[in-house]
């Protein structure tokens, strides 16, 4: 057995350096052991993330034929809904208000703008589902809403007083930034939350930023009397 | 907008490097990170949750001015931790590493060729089921793209150990199938 052939995978993986892998290339270009082995390794290794890719791919299709179902008959129930509305000539949702299926898709959209700097701390794992719903119900406020952009629901548009360059022109997500990265100690006082809307360019630079400050919603009690 | 804005004193250009950067690295790894996760055992909804988690963590680190230095082999050594701290917690939920259902993998071909591929990967996963734990997951991780160091930085190896899990693992699949 040729003393190589220990070290053909590191060499396949392109892990060896400089000189050490020269050498191990000149020995495969003459030994016709190596080369063998080299394509078997080679082989395998392919293979194997044949393998996990279609283990991958064959538990997203179980999902989804989970899921499909109670898709089509959510999204039959908004088309019967919404033909038995026009028939009474009441129309429920105006048609440029964005799906739920456009909602559903902002959360997992990488961001160039960035939204909602608030006086809290980051979300924790429960949080951040809740905060994924919770930004579902935002995107549907914000369309009508002409100072917050609501990702791909949310059509690149001119906002009233601004120059159209503000709105950010691709994907948006929503991310929460604890106060303490952004303001010193103390100085955001409680109850205070700040919506930030940041444009970034394609180049990393920021090119404006606001920061507005709002009191921050308390919800009703509904044991209060 | 109104005009109610406030000055904002933070340092805006690593604010925004930050934001790029897990930006790029959201785009670059989520599939991989996902994959390494189903094929670690989990469901792809957990896979996805952790994923997601991992993400946030990551969002913390740079927010906290963690080190940005082999920022790859972090994310998915935390993936990694919160994928096996599940498996320990509801270890009954989720399949063994690997562990597929061969026929629903070679469903889509064509019968001759579902066949064939059905042998192949009833022989491969064989195979796999006779690697041990390490072995399995440092080819998961290369799998992914991870180098050696990486690797290394994941499992809490060196990336001599890396090299020579990995190589004995090839050679394991090799001498027990023929694909």
């Amino acid at each position: 057995m040729c003393d190589y052939s220990r070290r053909l995978v590191a060499w396949l993986d392109r892990e060896m350096q400089g000189d050490e892998a020269s050498e191990m290339e000149r020995h495969v270009a003459v030994c016709a052991e190596c080369r063998n082995g080299a394509a078997e390794f080679d082989r395998v290794s392919g293979a194997f993330e044949d393998y996990c890719e279609a283990l991958a791919r064959t538990k997203d299709q179980r999902n989804g034929i989970r899921v499909a179902p109670i898709f089509w008959a959510a999204a039959a129930a908004i088309v019967l809904a919404l033909m038995f509305a026009h028939t009474r000539g009441q129309v429920a949702l105006p048609m440029q208000q964005p799906s739920m299926t456009a909602v559903a898709k902002t959360d997992s959209s990488p961001s160039l703008a960035v939204k909602a700097a608030e006086n809290v701390a980051l979300p924790s794992k429960a949080d951040h589902r809740a905060a994924r719903r919770q930004a579902a119900d935002r995107t549907v406020e914000g369309a009508a809403s002409p100072g917050l952009c609501s990702g791909q629901g949310c059509a690149p548009r001119k906002v009233e007083g601004q120059s159209a360059k503000w709105v950010a022109e691709e994907l948006a997500i929503q991310i929460a930034i604890p106060s303490e990265a952004m303001f010193p100690p103390g100085a955001v006082p409680e109850g205070v939350v700040f919506v930030a809307d940041v444009s970034i360019g394609s180049d990393g630079r920021v090119e404006q930023l606001r920061l507005r400050p709002r009191p921050a919603r308390f919800e009703r009690r509904t044991d209060q009397p | 907008m109104s005009d109610d804005s406030v000055p904002l004193a933070l340092p805006l250009s690593r604010f925004a490097t930050d934001m790029c950067e897990a930006t790029n690295l959201y785009r670059e790894l989520h599939k991989p990170l996902r994959r390494y996760l189903v094929c670690l055992g989990l469901s792809t909804d957990e896979a996805q949750d952790v994923v997601q988690d991992a993400f946030v963590s990551l969002q913390r680190h740079l927010a906290a001015n963690g080190s940005k230095e082999s920022i790859r082999s972090w994310l998915y050594r935390v993936a990694h931790n919160q994928a096996r701290n599940r498996q320990q917690s509801y270890g009954r939920r989720f399949a063994a590493p690997l562990d597929a259902g061969v026929e629903s993998i070679a469903d889509q071909e064509t019968p001759e060729r579902a066949v064939l591929k059905k042998e192949r990967f009833e022989r491969l996963g064989k195979a796999i089921r006779l690697l041990t734990e390490s072995e399995r997951e440092c080819l998961l991780l290369r799998a992914g793209g991870l180098r050696y160091r990486e690797i290394g930085e994941v499992m809490g190896m060196s990336t001599s150990t890396v090299g020579d899990t990995v190589e004995r693992a090839i050679k394991k699949l090799a001498e027990q199938c023929n694909v």
